[in-house]
């Protein structure tokens, strides 16, 4: 079930009005099966997967708190630990592993054939492990109580706003909120239905449209020059951000409308003025997940200045074939890597440069702006690309293959064929909407990061008049209704979130 | 609680009204710039399809039998009058043949001339962009979600016109000369445009990279083919197959290669092939300027094959129905004699007669 389906349009209104109108007692219950009802939605037999982790998980957290034993602890914590990546190993990695061996083994000349796995990948797996694995982490180390309730302890697991796509949940965030009741307050609902259609409007009005440009150019690329190839890997950069945060804002406003907080996933991640000021505005609950799970653990950076930049690495590169089984994600998180450490070397000489000036110039924080997303623009190349050849192939037409004239022609060619027909006055407008909706996003992600202080897209709409106000909805509603039609009447089906591959 | 779900009652409402009032005056207000389009061409062949009686003969299909058949010819060689109701291959199977169900009747033979196309699809938009709403109710109710899909295009293409013709007052391109114009037809649907020459130069063939023929025998096809027959069949009415005229140079097979294939293909299908796919196969000076659509004298030509092919399926269908009857009245040796004198007929011949049910 896609946030931006029909299905959960009838669903969550059908699942809030009951939340608000069933006793206290029943309200997570109902919550609870609701979230199951939506991930079965998917592949039904994968619920026996969740539930499997949840039940390891719970128990897992009952004996570690229980125990006073050290060694008993911390051997539940491993087992726990082993199951959960067990089950991820089997269902998302195993494939890309033996295929990985077998090809090492070819070089040296040995055949190795492992048996193939036929799995599909469960929607969402990376997701709830990783919160499951949070939880039991956070009651080892006595940072959090176990929780009593199993109802409320499965709810964590699989509520059903984030549970596909995120954000990663902090059980000592929402595991409290659940033993609150929210009453129906107007203004949250409101505010909470206002965040969603942020995010359907992101998710519909952007990242649907650019879509079939980046896929035709990234599916075949062979075919198209270095110019073709900038324009969509810069369309894929506004893609994937509009697409995730679409699904964080929708899934924070629909819990907010339930009467719970969610933790912030994004903050403008391309008005970053530096690498580790991209990765703390950039799927947040994830990079907060790693330096505390992963990087933190490994030793941080107490153990010296190049276990330090050792510890940089690995985090990223493990936080790269989180996204997946594919080597082109492990390339992605290794260059991020390798930015942070170069970032991390050259900042002493910019503090030594800047640090005596209380403000720094604007020609500096947009040189460093425009440096920064060049740099994650390149490593969206590895991202988005199907294989390393793929992408080094990118790389190369890029530097290389610089022809204006084929890159005009390469842009009908592209737009003719999405819209499935060689329609002028469609194309036009299709142009059109590529410049200004990416356009409309920027002006308010810029107005948020130059008045920081003073803008909230929410408190600036909620303090308008009422005529303006409902002149926005109505006309954001209509906009995307109409958006929403286009798309599936010329490109077929809008797209899944990229997410929920991960 | 009661606030809000009255405010959201308001909010839809609202809502509703607002995308309801937008999209009626766009189908019934907007000034339509379309009335002077070569689609508009269906109108007039619908009009003459409701004003002529069976027994007839109806021809459906794409751009390449609009361009491609001089019915007044057609009348003459067969005897029967000619509704050539080619318009467009997009408009697809369904919507070539949804208007003729209440129209056709015993003795009216329905000619299916599609383009060779991998998976023939219905592109409502041509109906939408037609500005003539009537056409509607031929959509099947299945495909209401489609239709409605394909408005918010519709709209763009509408609003855009009225302000670049009404507006900022551009010229129309359908008050050039061209065939792909209104005028280009006269009342019968019949095309008039002249082409004298072809006007496929090596530059203009180069841009077409398409080879028709490998995507006619395809599986789906022969089910929408048997469909339409057992269809038209059931209202009395005969339906052929024949085959749209194409540019030789664009085929990758020869005659040999690609009789073999329409061999093939015919034992596969319910639905009598009255032509062979090799005798369509055009050179460049008879065709105008694409791989389907002919000039006036590719038009002529293929008229003569194809009133060709439909006088010898009619002649053999008549020797049938004549043996079926003397067998029937026993009056037999004396006319099957009779019969087999009839029966020296051309190889083409022949062979059409195994064709006939």
């Amino acid at each position: 079930m896609v946030f931006t389906s029909f299905h959960y349009l009838v669903f969550f209104p059908m699942v809030a009005v009951t939340f608000f109108a069933i006793p206290k007692r029943y309200k997570n219950l109902l919550l609870l099966t609701a979230s199951y009802y939506f991930y079965m939605s998917w592949v039904p037999q994968y619920a026996i997967l969740i539930a499997f982790s949840t039940i390891s998980t719970y128990y897992a957290g009952y004996l570690i708190e229980k125990s006073r034993n050290a060694r008993f602890r911390r051997v539940a914590l491993g087992v726990n630990i082993f199951i959960n990546l067990a089950i991820l190993f089997v269902f998302k990695y195993y494939d890309f592993f033996v295929q990985t061996i077998g090809d090492l083994a070819q070089t040296i000349g040995v055949t190795v054939a492992f048996p193939v796995s036929t799995l599909l990948l469960p929607v969402g797996i990376s997701f709830y492990t990783f919160q499951s694995l949070g939880y039991s982490i956070d009651v080892y180390r006595r940072d959090l109580q176990h929780e009593e309730s199993f109802v409320n302890y499965a709810l964590f697991v699989s509520f059903f706003p984030q549970l596909v796509a995120g954000p990663i949940e902090r059980a000592m965030n929402i595991l409290p909120q659940f033993h609150r009741f929210a009453k129906f307050e107007y203004d949250r609902v409101v505010s909470g239905m206002r965040v969603i259609l942020v995010g359907i409007f992101k998710k519909i009005a952007v990242a649907d449209l650019v879509a079939p440009y980046v896929d035709i150019v990234y599916g075949d690329v062979s075919r198209f020059g270095g110019i073709t190839f900038i324009v969509a890997t810069i369309l894929f950069s506004i893609q994937i951000y509009c697409d995730f945060s679409a699904y964080s804002d929708i899934a924070a406003g629909s819990a907010r409308v339930l009467g719970y907080e969610l933790m912030g996933n994004f903050n403008s991640p391309y008005f970053a003025t530096s690498i580790g000021d991209f990765w703390s505005r950039w799927h947040i609950s994830l990079s907060t997940w790693f330096r505390d799970y992963f990087y933190i653990p490994l030793g941080g950076n107490r153990r010296g200045w190049f276990r330090r930049h050792v510890n940089l690495f690995l985090t990223f590169v493990v936080s790269g074939l989180w996204h997946g089984a594919n080597l082109t994600f492990i390339v992605w998180g290794a260059l991020h890597g390798l930015y942070r450490i170069v970032e991390l070397l050259l900042g002493k000489l910019r503090i030594d440069v800047f640090s005596l000036k209380e403000k720094r110039p604007v020609w500096l924080v947009l040189t460093r702006l425009a440096l920064v997303n060049l740099l994650v623009l390149f490593a969206w190349i590895f991202f988005r690309a199907e294989n390393v050849g793929d992408s080094i192939e990118v790389v190369r037409k890029v530097f290389t293959d610089f022809d204006p004239k084929r890159f005009g022609i390469e842009s009908r060619d592209i737009v003719d064929k999405f819209l499935g027909v060689s329609e002028g006055t469609v194309r036009r407008f299709t142009f059109i909407l590529y410049a200004l909706l990416p356009l409309i996003l920027f002006v308010f992600e810029a107005l948020r990061n130059v008045r920081t202080k003073t803008f909230d897209s929410n408190a600036f709409i909620s303090g308008l008049s009422l005529v303006k106000r409902w002149g926005i909805y109505i006309v954001g509603t209509l906009l995307i209704g109409f958006l929403y039609l286009f798309e599936n009447g010329i490109f077929g089906q809008t797209g899944q979130f990229i997410y929920f591959q991960f | 609680m009661k606030k809000f779900f009255f405010k959201l009652a308001l909010f839809v409402v609202l809502l509703a009204t607002i995308a309801g009032a937008a999209v009626l005056l766009t189908l019934f207000v907007a000034p339509n710039y379309s009335e002077n389009d070569y689609m508009a061409s269906f109108l007039r062949k619908y009009g003459r399809l409701k004003n002529t009686e069976p027994p007839r003969i109806i021809l459906i299909g794409g751009s390449a039998t609009a361009f491609g058949l001089d019915q007044y010819l057609l009348e003459e060689m067969t005897g029967y009058p000619v509704v050539n109701m080619a318009v467009h291959a997009g408009l697809g199977p369904e919507l070539f043949f949804a208007p003729l169900r209440d129209e056709i009747g015993p003795g009216d033979i329905v000619v299916i001339c599609f383009e060779f196309v991998e998976e023939w699809g219905n592109d409502y938009s041509l109906l939408l962009d037609l500005n003539d709403y009537t056409f509607l109710h031929f959509v099947p109710s299945s495909d209401y979600p489609l239709l409605a899909r394909l408005i918010p295009a519709f709209m763009v293409k509408k609003w855009y016109y009225y302000i670049k013709y009404g507006v900022l007052g551009r010229k129309l391109k359908t008050t050039e000369e061209s065939p792909y114009r209104l005028a280009a037809f006269d009342g019968d649907g019949q095309m008039i445009y002249p082409r004298p020459k072809s006007l496929l130069d090596d530059a203009l063939f180069a841009e077409m990279t398409q080879s028709p023929l490998n995507t006619l025998f395809h599986d789906s096809n022969i089910e929408i083919l048997d469909g339409i027959y057992r269809e038209a069949s059931e209202s009395g009415s005969v339906v052929l197959l024949s085959f749209p005229p194409v540019l030789k140079e664009a085929v990758d097979l020869d005659a040999a290669g690609i009789d073999k294939e329409q061999t093939a293909f015919e034992t596969k299908l319910a639905v009598p092939i009255i032509s062979k796919i090799s005798d369509y196969l055009f050179d460049r000076e008879l065709m105008y300027d694409t791989t389907y659509h002919c000039n006036t004298a590719g038009e002529k030509r293929r008229t003569e094959l194809l009133g060709r092919d439909i006088n010898a399926y009619l002649a053999a269908a008549r020797l049938k129905e004549e043996y079926a009857t003397a067998e029937r009245d026993n009056l037999f040796p004396r006319a099957a004699t009779a019969v087999l004198e009839r029966l020296k007929m051309t190889r083409a011949t022949r062979w059409r007669f195994s064709q006939t049910p």
